[in-house]
């Protein structure tokens, strides 16, 4: 009797150790804490805007946990800065209006739910007090750091979505260069187990949210690196039936190159990756873009573009402070990113497994939507530049409302698989079905200049969104080589702009 | 003893055709239809070991060894689907949406005689549709699985002639060759993300339809039926595989959203009629019954019914003419069972009938959508008889109730929620005798 007994103590001690376990790992979500960057802002179109950030995952993530009091920094139409609309189906994009929209939520007394701030890099989230008056300020309100507001709220749930502000800006400048265009994997380390520790408490769960493959977003995939007839949008193919490729400056070691009239050019490797910017008209350029003006292509293709053979731009850093913005990434440097992305999510997730969070997988989301997409009904969504439905209008970086579900939808997905909660998805209907456009009014008369995919304005903000590892570096837009004929004449190189210096 | 001669009268087969295409099955099994008779359909179908009527032709050709008569019978089920619901959840088509499927009553026609043409051998012909798909969606452009389906058609028309050999006074076999006819229907929308609003917007429509009598395929049916002793018997009922290659016409229609993007879409859509081709391979059936009469005329007849439903592993929908509109849809069906009992109690010339069975579905949950909804399901029944060696007439009515299937989180479609389905069938046959 007394062993049964004795027996019967142990199971029951087994039990509650084991119930005391799984008590411990269920998540509570009855208040949720979303830190993070633009995605996790809601920010599309090239601006923050309250039609869109209510796709926002963390809008959705609440959402679905039931949360009924989730505040965002919501932004009335037409957007800050002023949202990008498509005008024409060219395609040409522009801003929906000379004005700007006003914080709508700003009178709140208390930090937000969703502290989201476009253009944070993992430091900025602990150390960044204020932007001089940016976006930041807006959601930040003076109140402190996101880290430090986010604690105030004593979230019990949270979701860490530093996605990829240390990493993608060099897809954007066209070269990876640590303190420039990346931070270094060392800082990203210890400054992500700094936050990761510093979020860990009794009882809070969350996830951290990986960065996605380099190649996800329209900005580094829509041009392929070989010449593409634009009017028929095909590729141009030589006699072989072989794909004629663009032209860049670097010797790859492959058949082909030959001095052209600014040096030595060469065909890009198969996996170098042409960023739109190539497409963009540019100030510097006449209003005419890169390819456009022939740069790029052979002049076997077409001789009466007047910068055929030319090389495309490849992006550099001159020191002290003079980043020279390229529009070709070469396998290696490709490579090299994609390294850096998959080292940076080592971190994160190892920072989240330490601190008692779940890391989501964004890196194989996004190589799982650019190969399928998602299909809904039989409505197929895809990552296509402009016609794919998972980006935004005319956006090269930044997911539509659609895309914000659908990654709110994944999300839900892992942390009831994670968890073992049997949350509610998402209704992706109302994302599909709702026109992403502004309230009547908004809008006025804006004249445009055609553009075949991109526009230069649309590409100074993406740095707004992505910045630079130092704000105050000087970006060069597109430094044209002279022809040799004409480099004795020093305009050519005058024909460059320069952002204005910002200091934060 | 003069037999009585058989003459086929002039029928044509165009006629017969558009006879029995005026009717479209309301409810699959899978996408079979069963009730082929009203007797049978009177005691749940579970006719394999009883066969004592000229529709024994479909449920056993065996049991014609035992009609001695010049027999013909006529005909029909209609069919009426009592509930097509759906209700929506997330992500896709969304919590709160409602949908309905059309509503309508359905004709299926049958038409079957018996010959004897010695004291051991029998002829018998059947005309009947066995399988049949009715699937319509109410509000066709505004219903939200449109993309996926909107109308799903499937008929046929089976020329079913069949011999039988009594074998002994206690044993009869029969074989019989299955010339079938189908046609197949199909509708829906195609959608675009529209770049002016980033939102999805109906941007063409899709029929796809072949002809009944460009399309056809061949099968056969064996049967054998055992009754040791009058008060026993035991039987079994097969029917082959049918591959139809259908050839039809593809039509495609842009929808205007009266925008500048209907430019843009114009040349992507391949205006106007093009050919398609797909092809179905009917499943094979196995059904074995046994039955006992008990004293006082009571009849009690169990049943179970295979249906080789891996057949229809895929749907390959090609359109020779255009590139990149290949359609392919995986359906990977599983095999099915129904388990059928039947009772008959009889009072002189009079008989009183009831039936049950619990049908188990072939559609894996993944694969359950706006094209077809189907799950296990519950069939009630009960007829009455009346008869005489000479003429006879029953009626019946049978309740099928499809169980609820719920799909969320497991859709090929990713069109989520609960499809609710119940189908109510009359049935009458009449039947006279030389």
């Amino acid at each position: 009797m007394k062993r049964s007994l004795l027996r019967l103590a142990g199971i029951a001690a087994v039990v509650g150790l084991w119930a005391a376990g799984a008590l411990a790992q269920a998540p509570n979500f009855s208040k949720y804490v979303a830190l993070g960057d633009s995605y996790g802002a809601g920010y599309g179109s090239g601006c923050l805007v309250a039609r869109e950030q209510r796709f926002s995952y963390p809008a959705q993530l609440a959402k679905s946990f039931g949360i009924t009091d989730f505040q965002q920094p919501t932004i009335s139409d037409p957007g800050i800065p002023t949202c990008n609309t498509i005008t024409s189906l060219t395609p040409t994009f522009g801003p929906i209006s000379k004005a700007t929209g006003a914080p709508t939520n700003a009178a709140l007394a208390r930090s937000y739910d969703n502290l989201s701030v476009p253009g944070y890099k993992i430091a900025d989230v602990s150390d960044k007090t204020t932007d001089n008056g940016g976006i930041a300020d807006l959601i930040l309100r003076g109140r402190g750091t996101q880290l430090n507001q986010a604690l105030g709220l004593n979230p019990t749930f949270i979701t860490l979505g530093i996605i990829g502000n240390d990493i993608l800006t060099a897809g954007g400048a066209g070269f990876l260069q640590d303190g420039v265009t990346a931070t270094p994997l060392p800082v990203f380390t210890t400054k992500y187990n700094s936050v990761a520790a510093a979020l860990k408490a009794p009882g809070r769960t969350g996830v951290f949210i990986g960065t996605p493959d380099p190649r996800f977003i329209p900005l580094a995939s829509t041009i392929p690196y070989y010449v593409v007839n634009p009017a028929t949008r095909q590729p141009v193919r030589d006699a072989a039936g072989n794909v004629i490729p663009l032209l860049g400056s670097r010797d790859t070691g492959a058949a082909g190159c030959r001095v052209g009239p600014a040096g030595k050019v060469c065909p890009l490797p198969p996996g170098t990756l042409v960023t739109l910017i190539a497409n963009a008209p540019q100030a510097a350029l006449g209003g005419s873009s890169l390819l456009g003006l022939g740069f790029g292509i052979p002049c076997s293709v077409n001789p009466t573009l007047p910068r055929c053979d030319f090389p495309l731009p490849d992006g550099s850093f001159t020191p002290p402070a003079t980043v020279n913005i390229g529009v070709v990434l070469y396998p290696d440097e490709v490579l090299a990113i994609d390294q850096r992305v998959r080292d940076m999510n080592a971190v994160i997730k190892s920072a989240a497994e330490a601190n008692g969070f779940k890391y989501f997988d964004f890196y194989a989301l996004s190589q799982d939507l650019m190969t399928n997409g998602r299909t809904y009904g039989g409505i197929h969504i895809s990552t296509a530049f402009v016609t794919g439905g998972m980006f935004a209008y005319g956006e090269a970086v930044h997911m539509s409302p659609i895309g914000y579900t659908i990654l709110a939808d994944e999300i839900i997905q892992f942390i009831n698989a994670s968890y073992g909660t049997n949350l509610e998805r998402p209704n992706i209907a109302q994302a599909l079905f709702t026109p992403d456009v502004p309230p009547p009014g908004t809008t006025g008369t804006i004249t445009l200049a055609a553009s075949l995919e991109f526009t230069e304005e649309m590409w100074r903000g993406i740095f707004r969104s992505f910045p630079l590892q130092d704000e105050s570096f000087d970006l060069v837009f597109s430094a044209e080589p002279a022809p040799a004929a004409e480099r004795a004449a020093p305009v050519e190189r005058g024909r460059v702009i320069r952002l204005p210096r910002k200091r934060s | 003893m003069k037999r009585p001669r058989f003459r086929l009268n002039r029928i044509s087969l165009p006629l017969a055709l558009v006879t029995f295409l005026a009717a479209t099955p309301a409810f699959p099994s899978g996408f079979q239809v069963q009730t082929q008779g009203a007797k049978a359909t009177g005691m749940g179908l579970a006719f394999t070991a009883v066969a004592d009527d000229p529709s024994a032709i479909f449920y056993n050709p065996a049991g014609l060894g035992w009609q001695k008569h010049f027999e013909a019978q006529i005909g029909a089920e209609f069919l009426t689907k009592v509930k097509g619901d759906f209700e929506g959840s997330n992500p896709y088509p969304g919590n709160g949406v409602s949908e309905k499927q059309h509503s309508t009553t359905f004709v299926i026609p049958n038409v079957y005689a018996v010959v004897p043409l010695t004291n051991e051998l029998n002829f018998g012909l059947g005309i009947n549709s066995p399988y049949g798909l009715g699937f319509r969606w109410d509000n066709p452009e505004t219903f939200s699985g449109r993309f996926v389906s909107q109308n799903a058609v499937i008929q046929t028309v089976d020329l079913n002639p069949v011999f039988s050999f009594q074998a002994t006074p206690t044993f009869a076999v029969a074989v019989g060759a299955d010339y079938r006819f189908s046609k197949v229907q199909l509708e829906r929308n195609n959608a675009a993300i529209n770049p002016l609003t980033n939102s999805v917007v109906d941007v063409a429509h899709v029929k796809l339809n072949s002809k009944i009598q460009d399309n056809h395929g061949w099968g056969w049916n064996a049967g054998i039926l055992f009754k040791p002793i009058p008060q026993f018997s035991v039987g079994a009922a097969y029917r082959s595989r049918i591959k139809i290659d259908y050839e039809g016409t593809a039509n495609f229609q842009q929808r205007l959203t009266n925008t500048p993007f209907d430019a843009l879409v114009a040349p992507l859509i391949p205006q106007g009629s093009h050919p398609v081709e797909t092809a179905i391979e009917f499943p094979a059936t196995l059904n074995l019954g046994t039955a006992f009469t008990f004293p006082g005329d009571f009849l009690v007849s169990l049943e179970a019914d295979w249906t080789q439903w891996t057949s229809f592993k895929t749907l390959d929908i090609r359109f020779p003419d255009l590139t990149g509109r290949d359609l392919h849809r995986d359906d990977e069906w599983r095999n099915s069972w129904a388990y059928r009992i039947g009772l008959q109690k009889k009072f002189g010339a009079m008989a009183f009938r009831a039936g049950y069975y619990r049908d188990k579905t072939p559609m894996p949950t993944e694969d359950i959508g706006p094209l077809l909804a189907d799950n296990d399901r519950d069939g009630y029944s009960v007829g009455f008889g009346f008869g005489t060696d000479h003429w006879g007439i029953d009626v019946s009515d049978l309740y099928l109730k499809v169980h609820d299937r719920d799909n969320r989180g497991r859709s090929n479609d990713a069109f989520y929620g609960t499809f609710k389905e119940a189908v109510n069938v009359f049935a009458f046959s009449l039947r006279v005798a030389f």
